[in-house]
């Protein structure tokens, strides 16, 4: 948040500065959002904490669905939230498999979040601190426009109470519960996606010390 | 006069898409909202609460209440801009004052299309676009009990299950085959059709109505509507629901071209300096047809706006473009459709998959996605239409594209990997 103020800041004092976007940079934001920046705002730049794979470790045991779905139980006890609690709490994270691959997929915070611009209730927002998207559910009327727009599939349905559920970063604890939760450390919970040795250092030191804490 | 840099006429998805790309990049220009309702920005697809429950109008908006204030927006409410010179950059509103602007954005959305039936003037008919409309019907409603609505588009089937929550027995008279026609396929329309069935609506497809009748003793008054086929429905309220058009008035009205919408070019500009349109008023690129089309939904019109806001500013963006894209929830059916659902010609190629409730399409051509709908399980229906809106070559996966285990592992890495993965060590 400091960087990204820092970047505001700085976009103010030297009013319109631009960057170019790399060929890689097109291609993810194609991807990404619904039209092409050719130029990107420094302000725009993102650094906010994200949850990111490591599909080379995952074994797709399902853990981070387990936990996440723990972590938004009302009770907290594992059986009452799997067996007993209604309306049945639900995991935002999705495990995909297919051979030997496995991905665990969950919102992504998107720079240019389609789904916070398709949702026609305004339960969808920035969230002005964390940077995160986050939704409202009174807000929400399930209309399931979001659903639609995001590339990922990455909203959930709430059958039950007619509205999504996403993830929320598990906002309040120190990491989120699919990442501290991870046998195998294929989660990460880190604010840049380059391959930074200390920065999975300092992920797998804060995995084990909320672990070793519970 | 007063003086802004950034006008815009509009107070919807696109109005509100536009003024949040100015302030993400511009803290300092003034920024005007002009919108023909005395109302706050609200959700358009939620007037059928207001009508079903009461819904308040705080309830229904899409941004706080303190939007304009907190973002250093000038509101003005109620006030229809009436006149634009495009030359001087001035706009009139309906009570003669003039605003100049620097830039200007057109988001004036669409108007009901109200067809010349005999009777379409009786008080106690409705069209159902805009809160006022609801509050309207809610007022009128009392102690109706039958109803009919004009149209099986996504808006008649919105007013039919705010009546049907109210009490009201309505008949949808439909002048195609079937309802949603336009945006769903012959199941999933089948699906709508047969839960609407279940919660007492009536669906007359394939007729138009011909008149609306009052009785002798009471001409203020409607009590049925005349079809085609000479039947006659009993009714005392029949909402109007076949459709919108673009309210390209105020755009001609300054010399800016126009087609069946405003024309705009990739930047969202159209054919005058300084100028911009996005939403429903405007044709945008639908990546589905390659064309220019008019597009008349949330997404894209917000989309627009802001790509429309970011050119306003001076950052130069691009719209990448957008297809029909529709979610529903009407009478407890979750459907995802966008693009091509029906094929045109036999050089589509349909895959799709039903297990009683859930059933998925998708419609492609030249190895590209061009079309789908989802019912039941909608979840990952947004992978697809990111598929659609790539024109991806899906010809090595597309028995995959319906399958119950489809999700991004069945897509090349380039489309997840970037976003969601770590580089592998």
């Amino acid at each position: 948040m400091f960087i990204l103020k820092l970047q505001l800041f700085y976009m103010k004092s030297h009013k319109f500065e631009f960057k170019k976007l790399d060929k890689k940079g097109e291609r993810c934001s194609n991807t990404e959002i619904g039209f092409l920046l050719p130029y990107r705002l420094e302000s725009l730049e993102y650094f906010m904490k994200k949850i990111y794979s490591r599909d080379e470790f995952c074994i797709g045991c399902h853990l981070c669905e387990v936990y996440c779905r723990l972590q938004h139980s009302e009770s907290g006890n594992l059986l009452k939230a799997f067996k007993k609690e209604f309306p049945h709490p639900l995991a935002a994270v999705r495990v995909e498999e297919k051979g030997n691959l496995a991905l665990s997929v969950r919102c992504q915070h998107c720079e240019e979040p389609l789904c916070l611009y398709a949702c026609l209730g305004g339960a969808l927002s920035r969230n002005a601190e964390s940077d995160m998207v986050s939704y409202n559910p009174v807000k929400c009327i399930g209309c399931w426009s979001c659903i639609l727009a995001c590339p990922f599939g990455a909203i959930k349905q709430d059958k039950e109470q007619k509205r999504i559920f996403k993830c929320d970063l598990c906002i309040g604890e120190a990491m989120p519960a699919c990442v501290t939760n991870c046998p195998n450390e294929a989660l990460v919970y880190i604010d840049s996606p380059e391959n930074d040795s200390d920065r999975l250092c300092d992920n797998h030191n804060q995995a084990e010390k909320i672990k070793g804490g519970v | 006069m007063e003086e802004v840099k950034y006008l815009i006429i509009g107070n919807s998805a696109g109005g509100i898409g536009a003024a949040e790309a100015i302030r993400q990049v511009d803290d300092d220009g003034a920024v005007g909202i002009v919108s023909a309702e005395p109302y706050p920005a609200y959700s358009r697809v939620r007037i059928s609460e207001h009508l079903a429950c009461g819904c308040p109008l705080e309830d229904i908006l899409f941004r706080p209440a303190d939007f304009y204030e907190t973002n250093d927006i000038h509101f003005i409410p109620g006030r229809k801009a009436e006149g634009l010179d495009a030359k001087a950059h001035i706009i009139r509103l309906d009570d003669n004052t003039e605003i100049s602007w620097q830039k200007l954005l057109l988001a004036t959305g669409g108007l009901p299309i109200m067809p010349p039936i005999k009777g379409i003037n009786k008080k106690g008919v409705f069209s159902f676009t805009n809160l006022d409309d609801a509050i309207q019907i809610d007022k009128y409603l009392g102690d109706i009990g039958e109803a009919v609505v004009i149209g099986g588009g996504l808006i008649g089937v919105s007013a039919t299950e705010a009546l049907v929550k109210r009490g009201v027995r309505v008949t949808v008279v439909e002048m195609k085959e079937r309802i949603l026609n336009t945006i769903l396929d012959e199941e999933t329309s089948a699906m709508e059709a047969a839960a609407m069935k279940q919660a007492g609506v009536e669906i007359i497809a394939g007729s138009t109505v011909t008149e609306i009748n009052s009785d002798k003793a009471n001409p203020e008054k409607i009590s049925s509507v005349t079809l085609d086929d000479e039947r006659v429905i009993p009714c005392r309220l029949v909402i109007v629901a076949i459709g919108v058009t673009p309210r390209t008035e105020l755009a001609a009205s300054g010399g800016i071209e126009v087609n069946r919408g405003i024309s705009v070019d990739s930047s969202m500009a159209t054919s005058q300096p300084d100028i911009y349109a996005c939403g429903d008023v405007a044709e945008t690129y639908d990546f589905v047809y390659g064309e220019n089309r008019l597009n008349p939904i949330w997404p894209s019109a917000y989309l627009g706006g802001r790509v429309a806001g970011f050119n306003m500013a001076g950052v130069p963006t691009i719209y990448q473009g957008s297809t029909v894209m529709n979610t529903m929830k009407y009478f407890g059916v979750d459907i995802a459709s966008a693009g091509i659902t029906v094929p045109p010609d036999d050089s589509y190629r349909v895959f799709s998959h039903r297990n009683c409730d859930i059933y998925r399409k998708v419609v492609i051509k030249d190895n590209c996605v061009v079309g789908m709908v989802f019912a039941g399980d909608i979840e990952k229906s947004g992978i697809i239409f990111n598929l659609i809106k790539e024109r991806l070559d899906v010809s090595q996966f597309c028995e995959l594209l319906t399958t119950d285990d489809f999700g991004l592992t069945c897509l090349p890495e380039e489309l997840w990997r970037p976003q969601l993965a770590l580089p592998a060590n």
